[in-house]
């Protein structure tokens, strides 16, 4: 695939922007992602949005990538959705986007843990997301339960997770 | 419609009265500091709708005020009210409240985050506040996506609130741990259990006639039943404290104590001209006085709501006046009040 802006080289950074719900998709070469403000070492090649969101969470509350790993300068990082800058978030100490959160993670993570000493949300689950996080974890136990049924030739409990596994998609 | 801050409750004990915030965001727009001014009016929309749209009892209670394009002084006002906060009044982007016919219940739009449900009951009632909130919550839930992580929780503009966006608060009425000092040793006490003391108008706010607010400052990584609790637990500890000290002054000089009580009526009830702080400190007086059975508080209006309707902005209203003439205009809405 070629860069949709030089048309030239080679389309190495592959962007997914959700801005207003609407989800826009562009594949630039390193140099044209650089020379539009989306400069930021870390970020691309990650590919998707969303993996890339739930990746740098579990960095965020888990400490294990030190701030410096990630290789990213002050200053150069901008949030890919609402475009704030760390700079500005220090300046301001507000955060633009959902999204600012995995941007700024390396940053935020030592002062989460000065400020709430913990690392992990044990408080209300909203209802509508909630219920699409709670029924996408039962899925993925449904589909590891039934490749070992299947592997251990147990097949009518098989069946009984097919249908399962097919009910709850058609839920969705 | 009776208001809380009219309720006895609000008189009769150390706790004024208890609130609960809700810091939330919606999904698909981008906070409030990035967003451009057409988020910001369908942002309004988008909360507008949900809850007057809905067709319940609770939610015809409430009214819909476009906040960004009222004159300053009524914004100020209402920031005194605590119907507002010093951050919306200031907003420049579009914002509005919804405020229910009681004042129990604000829900600040395009604040620091999108939405702020605020609940606030009169005195120790904190269980009910949250229990509200939390249905309001829900409802606004039913059309409203939120912005929410599985660890991290709701996310919020400022990491701080992240979690459960939750601020739990009492605000109470302390003036023996203030006269003693004690108050800076306390909050530093109780800042070691993830709990805040500030002024009456919230953070960076000065103290007012020995009222403080007490709320949680940590989000993340508890409950909000845990956040409650532990928020009993420090208010617990403040009552305690506070009649302790209050014991010790009146038990060292009864006759200075009395006196300073009865002298702070009497100024009220005649003074000629009166500054906010003078008559905060003299309301202050006047309500531990009623407290400790001295006389029976039969004026119309509590102390709380006295306080508030004589701070500066409210003495505004109706005219711009200059501050002596705020000071003339307070002591004689002090003097229709107490003398009775
Ligand atoms: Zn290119
Ligand atoms: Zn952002």
């Amino acid at each position: 695939m070629l860069c949709e802006k030089c048309k030239k080289n080679p389309a190495t950074v592959h962007l997914k922007q959700a801005i207003n719900g609407t989800v826009t998709e562009q594949h630039l070469c390193q140099a044209c992602a650089e020379a539009d403000g989306f400069l930021t070492d870390m970020t691309w090649n990650h590919g998707s949005f969303g993996s890339l969101f739930d990746d740098m969470f579990q960095d965020m509350f888990h400490f294990s990538a030190a701030p410096e790993a990630l290789g990213t300068k002050e200053g150069t990082t901008r949030c890919p959705v609402c475009g704030m800058t760390l700079e500005q978030f220090k300046q301001g100490g507000k955060l633009g986007c959902a999204a600012c959160y995995e941007t700024f993670a390396p940053y935020l993570q030592p002062t989460l843990k000065s400020i709430h000493g913990s690392n992990e949300h044990k408080g209300k689950i909203p209802q509508k997301s909630g219920g699409q996080m709670m029924a996408r974890r039962e899925m993925e136990t449904l589909k590891r339960k039934l490749a070992l049924a299947i592997e251990k030739e147990e097949f009518e409990e098989a069946a009984k997770l097919r249908d399962r596994i097919r009910q709850l998609g058609k839920e969705e | 419609m009776a208001k809380w801050y009219e309720n006895s409750a609000v008189n009769e004990g150390i706790v004024i009265s208890s609130r609960v915030r809700l810091a939330r965001n919606i999904k698909k727009f981008p906070f409030p500091v990035q967003m451009k001014q057409e988020e910001a009016e369908e942002v309004l929309k988008t909360v507008k709708d949900a809850v007057l749209n809905d067709r319940t009892p609770l939610a015809n209670a409430f009214l819909f005020r476009r906040v960004d394009t009222l004159p300053m002084e009524e914004k100020r006002t209402m920031v005194e009210s605590h119907i507002i906060s010093p951050v919306l009044a200031q907003q420049q982007k579009p914002c509005a409240v919804l405020v229910k016919d009681d004042e129990t219940v604000s829900i600040m739009i395009n604040e620091e985050d999108h939405v702020r449900i605020q609940t606030i009951f009169p005195g120790e009632n904190i269980d009910a506040a949250w229990d509200l909130a939390d249905k309001l919550d829900n409802l606004l839930e039913e059309t409203i996506e939120y912005a929410y992580h599985e660890q991290a929780g709701f996310l919020t503009a400022c990491p701080t609130n992240m979690g459960t966006g939750l601020r739990a608060s009492f605000m109470v009425h302390v003036p023996s741990l203030e006269k003693t000092g004690q108050m800076a040793h306390l909050s530093r006490t109780l800042s070691r259990f993830g709990i805040t003391v500030r002024g009456i108008y919230g953070e960076g706010s000065d103290s007012l006639g020995g009222i403080y607010q007490i709320s949680n400052q940590i989000t993340l990584g508890q409950s909000e039943e845990e956040i409650i609790k532990n928020l009993k637990n420090a208010i617990h500890l403040v009552k305690e404290q506070e009649q302790k000290a209050r014991k010790a002054i009146r038990q060292k000089d009864a006759l200075a104590y009395e006196d300073q009580i009865y002298r702070a009526l009497g100024v009220l009830a005649y003074a000629r001209k009166i500054s906010a702080a003078e008559s905060a400190q003299c309301l202050s007086l006047l309500r531990e006085g009623a407290q400790e059975g001295l006389f029976q508080w039969h004026y119309p209006k509590t102390m709380y709501q006295i306080l508030m309707e004589t701070q500066p902005c409210h003495m505004q209203q109706g005219g711009s006046k200059t501050a002596e003439q705020r000071d003339v205009a307070r002591a004689s809405l002090l003097r229709q009040i107490f003398q009775h």
